[in-house]
């Protein structure tokens, strides 16, 4: 499923577009970035609440679909304007964790 | 004329929940005085209180207590704070204090969160429980401690729990830090293997003892005049030049 696909259907805010024509392959769902780092996929859209700087230094690193703060969590304007800057793509939804990495889950397994 | 100075600068008191309730301002300055301690922190849990009676006790003792805390950002990552006196230390308190969430402290659970006077004396209790995240952020942390002309310094880098490393994936540039403390369960050469980044960093090591036998487990060795806070400060920008991690039973005063 196209990422902007995604973001329709869940209803995310977008702040930073990043490719809105990539494929999402699967999600990885962690707020340590040390475990992101080891267990993310490229292709993976990751779901989360740590919204620190380096959030963008890690989707990019591991080649990640785009991030998606859960909870309502904003990240500071520095952060929004760096994933625009390197073009990822930065989400925000006002559902808490569990109910977003459900909701995701469905459609990428084709039942939503 | 310059020499090296042995400190320990993670040091935690009776205020700190997970600290031993041996932990006294007395106990802690009159152990780091039997272990040949020039200069001491006591870091505390997002707080400081205590500092008030360290520092009276290392005044009569001679030893120089530089003030701090151990703060904890929201990502969850402990952040060293020092300042160059003890009414700056306390006045940071105070600006951070509304940012500690207001969960109260379960003494059965965590511990006693007290604090103790020179003489032993029980004198205060911090209701708040102090081992949980400020609502602040690292960047915003690093900044207010620089705004009080502090020194931060990511606490025990290479450890998972509540390490820099573990919690953010690595240590971002921009925030400038001259020193990062590793902690006393690996030495200076096995970290920059793992992590070579941390080469560009002073290491400090401090022993974050929770119970008088481990103050002074490990030291740091700070090539000084005098133990002062400006001495102190140079000692971090010069680096290896004049900062060296040492175990009490190796021999490296040189």
């Amino acid at each position: 499923m196209r990422l902007s696909d995604v973001v329709e259907r869940l209803g995310l805010e977008v702040l930073a577009r990043g490719n809105p024509e990539r494929e999402v392959n699967w999600a990885y769902t962690s707020d340590l970035l040390s475990d992101v780092m080891a267990g993310a996929q490229p292709g993976d859209m990751w779901l989360t609440i740590q919204r620190h700087m380096n959030i963008v230094a890690v989707a990019k690193l591991r080649d990640l679909t785009g991030i998606v703060l859960a909870k309502g969590i904003k990240p500071a304007q520095e952060v929004v304007d760096k994933a625009r800057e390197e073009g990822i793509a930065l989400m925000v939804s006002d559902k808490p964790l569990f109910e977003l990495c459900g909701e995701l889950y469905q459609l990428l397994r084709g039942r939503g | 004329m310059a020499r090296w100075f042995k400190g320990d600068l993670h040091i935690h008191s009776t205020l700190s929940p997970c600290g031993s309730l041996y932990m006294s301002p007395r106990t802690i300055v009159e152990e780091a005085k039997r272990k040949g301690l020039d200069l001491i922190a006591v870091t505390d849990h997002n707080t400081c209180d205590n500092l008030i009676y360290v520092e009276k006790v290392a005044c009569e003792e001679g030893i120089t207590l530089i003030p701090g805390m151990e703060l904890q950002t929201e990502e969850e990552v402990h952040l060293l704070a020092y300042f160059e006196t003890l009414e700056g230390a306390l006045a940071f308190k105070e600006e951070i204090y509304p940012f500690l969430p207001d969960v109260k402290n379960d003494p059965d659970y965590f511990g006693d969160q007290v604090v103790v006077d020179e003489h032993d004396n029980i004198v205060g209790v911090e209701e708040k429980l102090l081992v949980n995240s400020l609502l602040l952020s690292l960047d915003r942390c690093v900044e207010m401690v620089r705004s009080y002309q502090g020194v931060s310094m990511p606490a025990h880098v290479d450890r998972e729990p509540y390490g820099i490393i573990n919690q953010l994936g690595f240590i971002p540039d921009y925030l400038g830090f001259e020193a990062v403390e590793i902690s006393r369960a690996i030495i200076p050469r096995d970290a920059l293997s793992i992590w070579p980044e941390l080469g560009r960093y002073t290491l400090v090591g401090s022993s974050d003892a929770h119970y008088p036998e481990d103050i002074g487990a490990v030291v740091t060795l700070f090539r000084m005049e005098e133990p002062s806070w400006k001495e102190w400060v140079e000692a971090l920008e010069y680096g290896a030049e004049g900062v060296r991690i040492m175990r009490p039973f190796e021999n490296g005063t040189g």
